[in-house]
Parts: C-alpha cells; sequence; structure tokens
C-alpha cells in the first residue's frame, strides 16, 4: 500500500490501482494519514513550475525543418 | 513532408484522433495535418520536459525538433501497436542526454550506486519524511526554495532526474515511463523513490531543522 500512496500522490497509477487507493482512503483513517506522510515527499518540488509556454511557433519550426530535410539538395 | 490526401468521411478529424491514428494516417496518407497535429499536441508538454533537463530554450528547441525529426523518419515502420505518448519521450530523453553530453555538462552522484530494494527505498525515504518536524521548505523564499530545488534536481543521476520528470513534471504514469525508458515497472518505482529520497535527503542535510 505504501508504494501504491506515493504513485497516487504522483498520478503515476493506473485506473484500476487509482480506483483501490480511494476506496482504501474513503474507509481507513490510517491510510488518509500515511498519504498526508507521503505528501510531504513532493513539498521540495512545489516551488518548481511544472509547464510554462513553448516558444511562440515551434510546431511550425518543427514541420518545417523536416520539410527541409526531405527537399532533395540543389531544390 | 508529402502533401496531405484527403481524409476520409469515416476518420476522426485531427484534433480528436488518437496519436496512433495521427500517426498511422501520417505512414499511410502522408497527411501533414495529421503529422502537424501531433506535434502541436505535444509541443508543450514535450518541449517543457526538454527545457527541465536542459535548462536552456535553444537546446530544448532544438531538442524538439529534432525529435519529431525522428518520428518522421520512422513513421514508415511505424505499425501502430506502439503507444505514441512514451515512444516520444523515449526518443526525446535519449536526444537530451545527446545534448547534455556534447555540452559537457552532465556530472555523478553516487546516490543511485546504493542497490537497495525497492521495499529499502521505501523505508529509507518514509524514515525521511516521518522525522520531519515541519514543512521543510516553508520558511524559504520562493526565489531561493526553486533555485536550490533545480539544482538538486540538476545533481541527481540521469537515470533518476528522467524518472522523476517524467512522472512528476510531465504526468506520465508509472507504466508509460517503462515504455519510454525500456525499463520494468519496479524499476521505475524504485528510481522515483530515490529520486524523492535523494530530494529530501538533502534537504534535511543542506537546511538542519527547517532553517
Amino acid at each position: 500500500m505504501q508504494d501504491k500512496l506515493l504513485g497516487y500522490l504522483l498520478g503515476a497509477l493506473e485506473g484500476e490501482e487509482t480506483a483501490f487507493v480511494e476506496q482504501a482512503l474513503t474507509s481507513d483513517g490510517e491510510t488518509r494519514r500515511q498519504l498526508d506522510v507521503w505528501r510531504l515527499a513532493l513539498v521540495p518540488l512545489q516551488s518548481l513550475p511544472r509547464q510554462v509556454d513553448a516558444p511562440a511557433g515551434l510546431t511550425r519550426r518543427t514541420c518545417q525543418r523536416i520539410r527541409d530535410t526531405r527537399r532533395p539538395a540543389g531544390d | 513532408m508529402t502533401q496531405a490526401a484527403s481524409t476520409p468521411a469515416t476518420q476522426a478529424p485531427p484534433l480528436e484522433a488518437t496519436d496512433e491514428q495521427l500517426l498511422l494516417r501520417y505512414r499511410d496518407a502522408g497527411d501533414v495535418e495529421a503529422f502537424e497535429t501531433l506535434v502541436h499536441r505535444y509541443e508543450k508538454p514535450i518541449y517543457n520536459y526538454l527545457l527541465h533537463y536542459l535548462h536552456s530554450p535553444s537546446l530544448a528547441e532544438d531538442a524538439f525538433q529534432s525529435t519529431f525529426l525522428r518520428v518522421h523518419e520512422a513513421s514508415r515502420a511505424y505499425s501502430g501497436d506502439r503507444p505514441v505518448r512514451p515512444w516520444l519521450y523515449s526518443i526525446a530523453t535519449h536526444l537530451a542526454i545527446d545534448a547534455l553530453r556534447k555540452e559537457g555538462r552532465r556530472q555523478a552522484v553516487s546516490l543511485d550506486e546504493q542497490q537497495t530494494t525497492d521495499e529499502a527505498d521505501l523505508g529509507s525515504l518514509l524514515n525521511v519524511l516521518k522525522s520531519t518536524v515541519q514543512t521543510p521548505l516553508e520558511q524559504l523564499e520562493t526565489d531561493e526554495r526553486a533555485k536550490w530545488t533545480r539544482q538538486a534536481v540538476d545533481d541527481l543521476p540521469d537515470r533518476l532526474r528522467a524518472v522523476l520528470l517524467l512522472i512528476y513534471f510531465q504526468g506520465l504514469k508509472y507504466q508509460e515511463v517503462a515504455e519510454a525508458l525500456h525499463l520494468p515497472v519496479g524499476t521505475v518505482k524504485s528510481r522515483v523513490h530515490k529520486a524523492l529520497l535523494a530530494l529530501n535527503t538533502a534537504w534535511r542535510r543542506n537546511h538542519p531543522e527547517g532553517r
């Protein structure tokens, strides 16, 4: 269960495992207390932004690079 | 890239198609719109993954473009059986590691040299957490926290850092990370535990009693 609790916090479990943990959290106070302990493991990471915007036009430049790669020399 | 073929009415519009359907359309019909939809779909997550890994917008963009160039080159051989998302992260990870090696700025940390079982990893991390009297970072200013954490993540060995970035920052499942990095699921779990243990241990070592 310890293994699953950390995976649950990370969102790394598959659907069945997630349902299993959520059921345990609903019915067992000790499991909820353990989950709070595991939350501390992620605290150091919470200061970092998870996502920033990609640079404008990245998709266009990427596809252009692929087109350029495919173009025969001298074309 | 070849010009897009007309899309049969029975196919879902590109925005609704799965990653695998998009790549199959590109493979079978040279559907440029499908390929561009796939690139755009992963523009933000893959770029962010590479930026976290490389800390350089220019290196991240080059690796991003190279990732999809590899996909394009391999698309003719794509069978449709392999999930695209972990495959993309697999390619991106290899390219990021190569980029760091070329830059000559990869470091080694000995933490992962410990030979411990998954249970031992969990127990060690749990002990560190249980002995935490107060939330470890709450007394630090935001910028200082971010700077410390960024460096601590950077100091992890590649094999731990990749797993942590994929799971925590990109939201991949254990199984997807296993596919992306060609590892058993148990090894993925073990590595994320080790990564978190390293971060929490380093914090306590460098900031005793939460100071």
